[in-house]
């Protein structure tokens, strides 16, 4: 063939040279904003991906209950057969890892991801793309998690795994590799969300919004995000050194090769320890949002809290060993950790302690959200205090391994975690869905929770102290373990339904039409600024800071006279304000399809390590041609790419 | 961007590609000929194919470019020329096609590499004259370059330059003593200790001086690993290990069975009753100024192959290090059999013997 | 409901517990930890319960101001006015930081003692070597040997002389486990490759049970552990008891057993003065047919009151009756109080009555973890059982 070549092309170019990124290499042009499925599947809307993550996690929530309700249904009876040994052993690992990997951690995710833009005046997070990456991430890992009963058996070594029983020789079905690779994947969801999250918050702030003037939910949740960034890795190097132990005959855990079992429980727990705040910040950010909002009284003490907040994070790396206290250390070791133990429970208490203080005072309103604050302080003492009381290491040495520790947990993580959920969705739901969830049945599930949770893991402490270890698939009938066992697995149907009687709340919420007001709660701060649900761009224009509580700032003024608060605007007339000097050129980040890709990936690449590398070579280029086409798109939204028959009712991200 | 011709090769490059892995899969890689024949095919279509993407399919009715005047002329002849950067990858091609001949001959490594280098080669290649010709203004080419490239160069010559950073510490740890390692690790941690600190106080700093430090020190990694090769391993042999007295780490030591002090022809304790079949840590300590000892423990008969394939029975040894006075050994041993078994010494200085017991 | 009226629930719902916790403690629980039969278990309890009650009495607090600020400030009629807005008071905080700061530090110091006196080894002791495997706890007394030579080597459960300390020396074969007897003392891992050091000592003669609380498998729940702590007459009697090999057998059914058992059981249970056709003893080669390398050492069976890891009665539940202890233990399981059908189901299909992994899998090669089903007759059975009788 002749080889004739073609004349360049000559560019019409303004300035010389100047390049928009929608001058895209053809192939790579970003999805249309759509509606139906197709509008979540290639998201990247903070407040769509915060939604997705609460269903999701919700969702496991209720397997992960089931898998509770099927424990106490064999522990109902001494010697009970509800549950083979084998199987009952797969059900406690999978309920506290789903508990705590796919419910209680994405459930937080779902409202930071939700709240955190809307609370700094930002309209999205600093890399949405990574942001729906995140999310697709935990949906696939927690689905790869669940392939494990349909291959052979659930992972059954208990959540915390300890080496050699988590080693080849002594579990020898697939479940821990699905395990060790699930939590892999969804930490690597847990890692780019926290990067993410902590760009947003150090750079994309509201003007006049410095750090000590940010809403509080969100410091909470800064601090959280500084934890899961160097937590996980460090959890991701132990599952690494255990999946090469299974998958690649390693001998990390091997006792003849020379190594110590006790190096998995060292990395596990300087994770671990980390993890439990992990858990719990989150909720203490909401309970201190919540609080004030229902005393009508600013919290107590905001700086206060602040720091106890990140003094939590910082001194939570210091305990670890505590989770270790019989496993040999020896007496220093032994004797460190418990004073370092006994000094984390003061920045706890400070924060207890300054609640009460918010609520001095003030005009207390029980909505639903005020009761289920108020029931995590009074279920969070209950379960600081036992902490405490393990905190005091012979003493642990008698309770490590029993139920008193699970009933210490179970009162700090339900009646404290999720009660913290709960008000944030009593608190939220307005804001998110523009309904009220019914506050009569709101209560009415709160005392049924209270009932239940206190009937289930109140006698723990009992029968704990009494001498009934863990992770028992029985307990013999000579052990005098039996009657409270009962009263616990009742106590557990009870609070069953009581989640229950949310679930039906909250589909009944959507019944009705979306006429809930725009201010609800006479609330305080930033995000309930804006339309419920706020629109595609959060705020027409970002309002500016002056003061902790803005938006209750803007609403009340102090009468010069009597020096009492009155009234001089409302959430309508702030908001018409607002709109009214819209700014002009909004521009919002493009859908995109490639997160949901690359994220696709993953778990194959894991089927692929389990059973035939080959599979792993696939998920690999999946993943690797994913991230390529990510690189290769344009980083803004095109307008020549729109389409323009669709008509008026595609909301679109440019304004005037 | 891909002309009708190229999806005519591509496509060949594809089923090639396809017919390669089927093949060699279907054989165990071990028919060299069949599945080095199909990626030869591959690797020839991907070629054509791109020859074709960059000539645009040699199309023959293309308009001529009339010059519009004699100065435009000039500039579009000077333009032509300066669009035209010059590139190493026709040189890599052709050093790793030689590569290639030379692998076949010597080494399969060397074969790979070259392989390695004629793709890389042949994708920069074809992806620089494609963007050569995009337009005459070379700044805005070399953009679209890399605009395509950058994602794929920066991430493998991170991987390499991290992998030869990570390789060459790793030899440095191999090849340093215990103590020595320690040290080498915390002086790692301060440098980048005092290097973020830098950073955080003065964001201002030089580009010239943060990249030219970055250089030095990843020279500095390598070099020192090239001479932790040079000086080969410590020695890691199993069992053995050791230890200056007065150290105290948790772990085996403070958890060992037993501590076994020798001095003056006894063995304290001399009788140790451990448990079959339980995997324990036991410390030596030789009290003996005369020199070096080891402790070494005669465990059951073991019925083993030696290299030449014939069976041998023989009582299993675990032993520890020789090591002078006041220093601490470590013995870890398993023994499977009840029975009692000789403990004694080796060395230096007055032999001991003592009694293991295996209930 | 009031406001009142469901603050007052609350309240009560929370006292209610506290006394409900209080109650707990009058119960029929052998692994009570709040009832210490020892020195060491003593001690932890004499620092624990005023702990406790410390931490009752915050707790208490803490709800008492809950409901006074939940009635005192909660919305009255005219609703909506908006208080005092007070930001904070520094110093009160910073007082109510450094209070329970100084609470916790004097808390920290007697905690500290209890740690280090409880990791002291006692100068007089006697020395038993506990070693945990996959589900079931092997002692060994290296200072007891018996006639054949050997230690004493038992299983299940730990004899030792009332009113002495006892040094044990913890350690597993495989996973890791976890020894505890709560009556006696907190509990000390069982980890492979390391010994770990726990001390215990029994004021009264008497049984401590306990239960290993470590996650170590399938049957963890299976593996159980009891001391029985001897008067000293009874506890020289029981020494010499097991420093006697066992004697063959007169009855019939008895040899016949014997000869089963020399011909499969004797390949992991080691039973001292066995002898082999040669005459020599026979010993048990448990690390070529187990994983974890050992089998219980069925000598002296008829001595202890169960079996299977402590999990079973070899004692019909006629006989086990406390009030006769020191004759019962010290005598041990008489044939007219065996419980046969126990035994005779766990000779018949072991996995059955206790979950183990009797096949060998990919990563363990030829070796199992657990006994397997044996496929004896009910005459093998019978001659068996008659056989484990006479090993008193």
């Amino acid at each position: 063939m002749a080889i004739i070549e073609q004349p360049p092309r000559q560019l019409e170019l303004a300035p010389a040279g100047v390049v928009g990124p929608s001058q895209a290499l053809g192939a790579y042009a970003r999805p249309l904003r759509a509606t139906g499925w197709r509008a979540w599947l290639f998201t990247v809307d903070h407040k769509k991906i915060g939604l997705m993550y609460g269903f999701t996690a919700f969702f496991f929530f209720i397997v992960g209950g089931v898998e509770a309700l099927l424990i106490r249904l064999q522990l109902a009876q001494p010697n009970g057969n509800v549950l083979s040994a084998d199987l009952y052993n797969q059900m406690f690992t999978m309920h506290a890892t789903t508990m705590v990997f796919l419910f209680v951690m994405p459930m937080a995710a779902a409202f930071a991801n939700y709240f955190v833009p809307l609370q700094i005046g930002a309209r999205d997070v600093a890399f949405p793309r990574i942001n729906a990456f995140g999310f697709w991430c935990f949906l696939f890992g927690g689905l790869f998690l669940y392939i494990s009963p349909f291959t052979g058996g659930m992972a059954d070594g208990g959540w915390f795994m300890y080496a050699p029983n988590s080693g080849p020789v002594f579990s020898p079905t697939n479940g821990i590799d699905f395990w060790v690779i699930a939590l892999l994947i969804t930490g690597i969801a847990s890692l780019t969300s926290s990067i993410n999250l902590i760009t947003t918050v150090l750079n994309m702030r509201a003007p006049g919004m410095s750090l000590m003037k940010m809403p509080i939910f969100t410091w909470m949740v800064t601090v959280v995000q500084f934890l899961l960034l160097f937590a996980v890795p460090v959890i991701t190097v132990a599952l690494v050194l255990l999946n090469f132990q299974r998958l690649f005959d390693a001998t990390f855990f091997d006792v003849e090769a020379g190594a110590d079992p006790l190096l998995w429980q060292h990395l596990f727990w300087i994770f671990g320890h980390p993890e439990v705040y992990i858990l719990i910040l989150p909720s203490f950010g909401i309970v201190s949002e919540v609080l004030p909002v229902f005393s009508r009284k600013p919290l107590f003490g905001y700086p206060f809290v602040v720091f106890s907040g990140a003094a939590i994070g910082f001194m939570g790396w210091g305990v670890w060993a505590h989770h270790m206290f019989a496993s040999g250390l020896g007496p220093i070791s032994v004797a460190v950790f418990a004073a370092t133990t006994m000094f984390i429970a003061v920045p706890t208490g400070v924060k207890i302690i300054n609640w009460l203080a918010t609520m001095w005072g003030g005009n207390l309103r029980f909505t639903a959200a005020m009761h289920f604050a108020v029931g995590l302080v009074v279920l969070f003492t209950i379960g600081g205090l036992s902490g405490v009381t393990h905190a005091i290491a012979p003493s642990d040495t008698q309770q490590t391994d029993t139920y008193y520790i699970v009933a210490h947990f179970h009162y700090v993580l339900f009646g404290g975690a999720v009660f913290g959920l709960f008000a944030g969705f009593f608190y939220w739901w307005p804001k998110m869905f523009g309904r009220l969830l019914n506050e009569a049945w709101g209560k009415v599930c709160f005392w049924v929770m209270v009932v239940g949770v206190n009937l289930t893991f109140g006698p723990m402490h009992i029968v704990g102290l009494q001498g009934q270890p863990r992770r028992m698939y029985l307990y013999p009938d000579d052990l005098g373990f039996s009657a409270w066992n009962l009263v616990e697995t009742i106590g557990s149907f009870i609070l069953a339904f009581g989640v229950l009687i949310f679930l039906v709340i909250a589909v009944m919420s959507f019944r009705g039409p979306r006429n809930a007001p725009l201010d609800p709660w006479d609330a305080r701060s930033y995000e309930w600024m804006t339309t419920s649900p706020p629109k595609e761009h959060n705020f027409d224009a970002i309002p500016a800071v002056h003061s902790i509580d803005e938006f209750f700032h803007r609403k009340y003024e102090e009468d010069e006279t009597t020096g009492e608060l009155r009234k001089v605007a409302t959430a309508e007339e702030i908001l018409a304000e607002q709109e009214a000097s819209a700014d002009r050129h909004i521009h919002l980040p493009s859908p995109s399809y490639w997160p949901i890709v690359v994220a696709f990936g993953l778990p194959v690449i894991g089927l692929g390590l389990i059973y035939n590398f080959i599979v792993a070579g696939v998920g690999a280029l999946i993943t690797l041609v994913g991230l390529y086409g990510w690189t290769q798109e344009p980083s803004a939204h095109d307008p020549e790419d729109e389409d323009p028959s669709a008509g008026p009712s595609k909301e679109l991200a440019t304004v005037g | 961007m891909l002309t009708t011709g190229s999806k005519f090769f591509f496509a060949g490059t594809v089923l090639a590609l396809v017919g390669m892995v089927v093949y060699g899969v279907g054989t165990s890689w071990q028919e060299y000929v069949g599945w080095v024949v199909l990626g030869s095919v591959a690797t020839i279509s991907a070629f054509l194919g791109g020859v074709t993407v960059a000539f645009r399919d040699a199309n023959i009715d293309a308009p001529a470019v009339d010059a519009v005047s004699a100065a435009d002329a000039e500039g579009r002849l000077r333009g032509a020329s300066r669009g035209v950067p010059p590139s190493m990858w026709p040189a890599v091609g052709g050093f790793g096609l030689a590569l290639l001949a030379i692998g076949l001959v010597l080494d399969w490594r060397l074969f790979l590499l070259g392989l390695v280098a004629v793709a890389a080669a042949g994708v920069e290649w074809v992806v620089q004259s494609w963007a050569d010709r995009a337009s005459d203004d070379p700044a805005y080419n070399e953009r679209i370059r890399a605009r395509l490239m950058h994602p794929i160069e920066f991430p493998v010559l991170a991987v390499l330059g991290g992998g030869l950073v990570v390789f060459g510490f790793s030899r440095v740890m191999l090849a340093l003593s215990k103590e020595g390692s320690i040290w080498a690790f915390i002086g790692l941690g301060v440098i980048i200790l005092i290097a973020a600190t830098l950073f955080a106080v003065k964001p201002k700093l030089s580009k010239n001086l943060a990249s030219g430090a970055l250089v030095i020190g990843g020279v500095a990694i390598l070099v020192a690993g090239i001479i932790g090769i040079a000086q080969g391993e410590r020695s890691f042999a199993h069992g053995e290990k050791e230890e200056e007295d007065g150290t105290n780490q948790v772990g085996d030591k403070a958890n060992a069975a037993a501590v076994i002090v020798s001095e003056g022809g006894t063995l304290t304790p001399s009788t140790l009753t451990l448990a079959r079949s339980v995997v324990f840590n036991v410390i030596f300590e030789n009290a003996n100024p005369e020199g070096e000892q080891r402790l070494v423990i005669v465990g059951p008969e073991r019925t083993t192959t030696n290299e030449d394939g014939a069976e041998v029975t023989e009582p299993e040894i675990f032993e520890s290090v020789a090591i002078s006075e006041g220093k601490r050994a470590l013995v870890t041993f398993e023994i499977g059999t009840p029975g009692t078994y000789e403990m004694r010494t080796e060395g230096e200085g007055p032999e001991a013997t003592g009694e293991l017991i295996v209930p | 409901m009031t406001a009142t009226t469901s603050r007052r629930l609350r309240l009560g719902a929370a006292v209610a517990g506290l006394g409900v916790l209080a109650a707990g403690c009058a119960k029929d629980a052998p692994q009570d930890t709040w009832d210490p039969a020892g020195p060491a278990a003593q001690q932890i309890d004499d620092l624990q319960k005023p702990i406790f009650a410390i931490a009752g009495v915050v707790g208490v607090v803490v709800f008492t101001m809950i409901l006074v600020i939940v009635l005192k400030f909660r919305r009255r009629k005219d609703g909506d006015r908006v208080p005092r807005q007070i930001h904070g008071a520094p110093r009160l905080e910073i007082a109510w930081t450094l209070a329970p700061a100084v609470l916790l530090a004097a808390i920290a110091v007697p905690t500290v003692t209890t740690i280090f006196d409880l990791a002291e080894k006692p100068e007089e002791a006697l020395t038993v070597n506990v070693i945990g495997q996959q589900w079931w706890w092997e002692f060994d007394y290296p200072s007891i040997f018996t006639d054949s030579g050997r230690p004493v080597v038992t299983s299940g459960e730990m004899v030792i002389p009332a009113g002495q300390w006892v040094t044990l020396n913890i350690t597993s074969r495989d996973v890791i486990h976890s020894f505890w007897i709560p009556r006696l003392n907190g509990k000390k891992d069982a980890v492979p490759g390391r010994v770990h050091f726990l001390k215990l000592k029994a004021d009264e003669p008497g049984t401590y049970w306990g239960q290993c609380t470590e996650f170590c498998g399938l049957s963890h729940a299976n593996m159980r552990q009891r001391v029985v702590a001897l008067s000293p007459d009874d506890w020289d009697r029981w020494v010499a008891n097991q420093k006697l090999a066992a004697n063959t057998p007169t009855d019939q059914l008895a040899l016949e057993g014997e000869a089963l058992f020399k011909g499969q059981c004797v390949r992991c249970h080691q039973v001292d003065g066995l002898t082999d056709d040669a005459g020599e003893p026979l010993v048990s080669r448990a690390d070529e047919q187990l994983v974890s390398g050992a089998a219980p050492n069925l000598t002296h069976l008829m001595s202890r009151t169960t079996f299977g890891g402590v999990s079973f009665d070899l004692k019909r539940p006629e006989c086990t009756n406390d009030s006769a202890f020191d004759e019962q233990f010290a005598t041990g399981t008489a044939a007219n109080c065996l419980n046969e059908a126990d035994l005779e189901r766990w000779l018949r299909n072991t996995p059955a009555m206790k979950p183990m992994y009797s096949q060998p899998t990919e990563d363990t090669g030829t070796l199992i973890r657990g006994m397997p089903a044996l496929g004896l007759t009910e005459e093998q059975i019978d001659a068996l059982v008659a056989y484990l009788v006479t090993l008193t």
